[in-house]
């Protein structure tokens, strides 16, 4: 089966108030289709200054073909579109039920249900739109259409399952290659030495040297992108003071830090991030003392107080979420934008290494990790767990808290709970 | 015989479930066990095989190609009669026993009986079976009068089919209309339009006892009425089939008891569908939600989680949507508030003339339910926005005014919030 099709696409809220030319041109080219006509629905919302259009999203799964209890309703796998065979239409519109973008329509003079076939490719409704809103895309534009090209293409050299390889990637193709890429000694080095455009500087002044460059580029009129991609120990120990005075005197540049929460590149030592009762080579498990003692630095807040511009947290587990924080970041221009990023690691937390998305998920669904964003001092929770599970779901899928005892958990969920407390009253202010 | 994967009972539930195993693991060996003669159908679409509007040929939602194409074994008249968990295996009706890694409950569920005296002598229908609906078929065609008992959706809709037929038909209920889903207001107006369609329906009354007669039957109700018609058509709701779990362990209550991932008490077991009780979406206590949405939520879930992948289940939501003589009565979620007061807020309206009802109930400001007759909209948007608990606030009295517009206009908000704006419109 094809991974991809021919998709709409609408320039979302993007109508003139009085224009109805999409729906009259859908309702004539089928209007001698005996089953009902009129898919595309404008949207028109005068009380709130809104003007859109919305159709069916021929969606992969389809929920309409997954309930119909006639079996009329497939999805084609020659051109992805999903139709509903009327004569097997029983008009019992449990599809319009189960659809939830609208799709699907219920005609009660025929008694069938009805939806967008895209006019079998070529979808009259684009044809009609003057205003540029509706456009029809060909498969193979669309992925190019929606982001940058990979600049890692060739392959690169750390170890399978590495969370942070997956994020630089993600990271420049919705940047783009134009942006100006900072690091520091650690794992990224070895990754994106095959990008051009790629300065790895010390572990302290990763921060004052791309101020440096922006404000050089910026006297010569140029605005360009810079992109910090350094890890824990750069960002929250070694290079934090550079961070910190950047921060505070309001540098725009996007500084997105890796948190594998260790020294991981020289061998799996404890920094200020690793967390409370986390074994590392430098917190071994000993008779008196058993991992690391101390809770761990909780950065982004430190960040976000410093009253810069952008603050996030994110994980590769939520990766819309991402994309979203790092769009969000890169249109900031008064100020610092600061993205911090939790990065599974499968040899220093030891776990399998095809178990990195789930450890980052496990992480949010467990508010260990909550995904939250601060706009010039505007706390929003991302993306909320309808049920918070226990923090042992987190430290029982790897190795290096595989020594908690009950009171330790009892500890970890306790400081976990008081942590996200602090960032949910954020939120509710 | 041993396999995998063994799926008991393949209606939606059992076929939501398949297509969640295949998607995950296309070569764990699968066995699909019915106890009916026929390839997987809908019970859904019975009233309409009743009508005529379906063919009984066609109305299979699977054949056997697609069941060897995806690599499933699919037995036919093969009722279980044992659950063995411990040894994990199955005893079916012939004596043969199935082995399982996994083993998915969807037996679905039965009409319930009603409890008239004087009804085990006399012949009367129910609606759950591809078999039931033939034979009802049959019935109907030398009838010229029937008698409905009780008036859930099926029970409505097969009175609507006979009085379409010109069957004259009653239909006898305890309480009133589709009382589980519509409240006094709303239910009146439906019972409206059936009587002027010449329905007869009595309500408030409850039946004595049922007796023949020559030919057909006379329904003696409490209200000292008594009701000659050629045959009897009981619609009084429906319970969990679970007779084969006797001895097996399995916790269950009203249906089989489940948890989030759909697993029961006992390890390697999940149920789905109209047998199971899962959480519900506002309480996440148990309760069993007879309806077809559920049932491929559920299968869906279960099958995820039986192919190792760890997927919780949102909760159920009631939900139906029921045409009838050109009228569409819709009913989404709860129909009060939580508690009246206490941050609920209840907006209805009721047009006589037009036949047209709407009610939308919110807790603080979040839509938890909603009521319509003869309104033009997309009921799966609303179900969109009480799922994604879409905070409405301030917009509940235009959405009031306008569901249709309002409500897609909120989902596009909503789905905007969760869609990347990844590139600038000028560079693409």
């Amino acid at each position: 089966m094809k991974s991809f099709w021919d998709t709409f696409r609408i320039e979302y809220g993007g109508c003139p108030p009085d224009c109805s030319a999409c729906i009259e041109a859908c309702v004539t080219e089928r209007k001698d289709d005996m089953w009902g006509g009129g898919c595309i629905k404008p949207i028109h919302v005068p009380e709130v200054n809104f003007h859109g259009v919305t159709v069916c999203h021929q969606c992969s799964q389809p929920a309409c073909k997954e309930v119909c209890p006639a079996g009329a309703i497939q999805k084609s796998e020659i051109d992805g579109i999903v139709r509903i065979e009327g004569e097997k239409c029983v008009g019992c519109a449990l599809c319009t039920l189960a659809c939830p973008y609208g799709g699907v329509d219920y005609n009660a003079d025929k008694n069938k249900a009805f939806k967008c076939d895209v006019c079998g490719g070529e979808p009259k409704c684009v044809e009609a739109c003057k205003y540029g809103v509706l456009s029809f895309m060909k498969s193979r534009p669309v992925y190019g259409a929606l982001c940058h090209e990979d600049v890692f293409v060739p392959g690169v050299a750390l170890c399978a399952g590495c969370a942070a390889e997956h994020a630089i990637r993600f990271v420049m193709r919705i940047i783009g290659k134009e942006a100006l890429l900072f690091t520091s000694p650690g794992c990224a080095p070895l990754m994106v030495g095959r990008f051009e455009r790629v300065a790895v500087t010390l572990m302290t002044n990763v921060a004052s040297t791309m101020t440096g460059v922006k404000r050089y580029f910026r006297k010569m009129g140029r605005d360009v992108v810079t992109v910090a991609f350094a890890g824990d120990g750069a960002t929250a120990d070694v290079g934090f003071q550079s961070l910190s005075g950047a921060a505070e005197r309001g540098e725009n540049i996007i500084y997105i830090c890796y948190d594998n929460e260790a020294y991981m590149n020289t061998g799996i030592q404890r920094s200020s991030t690793t967390p409370l009762r986390a074994w590392t080579n430098t917190t071994p498990l000993g008779k008196s003392r058993q991992g690391k003692q101390q809770p761990p630095k909780y950065l982004p807040l430190i960040m976000a107080f410093h009253g810069i511009s952008y603050t996030a947290t994110a994980t590769t587990a939520y990766l819309d979420d991402f994309a979203k924080k790092i769009a969000k970041a890169k249109e900031v221009k008064d100020g610092m934008s600061y993205i911090h990023l939790l990065c599974p690691c499968p040899t220093g937390w030891r776990f399998p290494t095809a178990s990195t998305i789930e450890v980052a998920r496990k992480a949010v669904q467990t508010n260990y990790f909550p995904l939250w964003e601060a706009e010039k001092g505007k706390f929003v929770l991302t993306h909320q767990t309808r049920f918070q599970r226990p923090i042992k779901e987190f430290t029982k899928l790897m190795g290096r808290f595989s020594h908690l005892t009950e009171e330790d958990l009892a500890e970890v969920q306790e400081m976990v709970n008081a942590r996200f407390a602090t960032i949910k009253g954020l939120a509710e202010l | 015989m041993s396999c995998k994967y063994l799926i008991i009972g393949s209606s939606h539930a059992g076929l939501a479930a398949l297509d969640a195993i295949r998607v995950r693991d296309s070569e764990g060996s699968i066995i699909l066990v019915s106890r009916e003669e026929y390839m997987p159908y809908s019970p859904t679409i019975l009233p309409y095989v009743v009508s005529g509007k379906s063919d009984p040929e066609k109305i299979y939602l699977r054949n056997e190609a697609d069941m060897e194409r995806v690599g499933v074994e699919f037995r036919r008249k093969a009722r279980v009669v044992k659950l063995n968990a411990t040894d994990r295996n199955i005893t079916l009706e012939s004596g043969e026993n199935l082995g399982y890694e996994k083993l998915l409950l969807a037996t679905g569920a039965a009409p319930v009986p009603p409890p008239f005296q004087g009804l085990k002598d006399v012949p009367y229908q129910v609606l759950r079976t591809l078999d039931d609906a033939l034979e009802l078929r049959r019935t109907m065609e030398g009838a010229h009068s029937a008698v409905v008992l009780g008036a859930g959706f099926i029970g409505m809709h097969a009175a609507e089919i006979m009085a379409k037929a010109g069957k004259k038909v009653t239909v006898v209920v305890r309480s009133r209309v589709l009382r589980g889903y519509f409240n006094e207001e709303c239910s009146s107006l439906i019972t409206q339009i059936f009587s002027a369609h010449g329905v007869r329906i009595i309500t408030g009354t409850g039946v004595s006892r049922v007796e023949k007669s020559n030919g057909g039957c006379v329904v003696c109700l409490e209200s000292g009425e008594d009701l000659y018609s050629d045959f009897l058509l009981a619609s009084t709701g429906v319970k969990p089939c679970t007779d084969y779990l006797i001895g097996s362990g399995i916790e269950k209550n009203e249906g089989i008891l489940v948890d989030r991932k759909m697993r029961t008490n006992t390890k390697h077991i999940y149920a789905a569908g109209d047998v199971a009780e899962g959480p519900d979406f506002f309480t996440s206590e148990p309760q069993v939600i007879p309806l077809l949405t559920n049932a491929v939520a559920q299968g869906k879930i279960a099958g995820a989680n039986m192919a190792g992948e760890e997927v919780e289940y949102e909760g159920g939501i009631s939900m139906n949507t029921f045409n009838f003589f050109g009228n569409r009565v819709l009913s989404i979620g709860l129909s009060e508030p939580f508690q009246t007061g206490n941050g609920g807020q209840v907006l209805e309206e009721r047009d006589d003339e037009k036949k047209r009802f709407k009610r939308l109930v919110f807790q603080e400001d979040k839509l938890i339910g909603a009521r319509f007759l003869n309104v033009e909209l997309n009921p799966g948007v609303i179900v969109y926005l009480i799922k994604k608990q879409v905070n409405i606030g301030p917009y509940a009295e235009i959405l009031f005014q306008q569901p249709k517009e309002i409500s897609h206009w909120l989902m596009l908000e909503m789905e905007k919030k969760e869609t990347v704006p990844l590139r600038n419109k000028e560079k693409r």
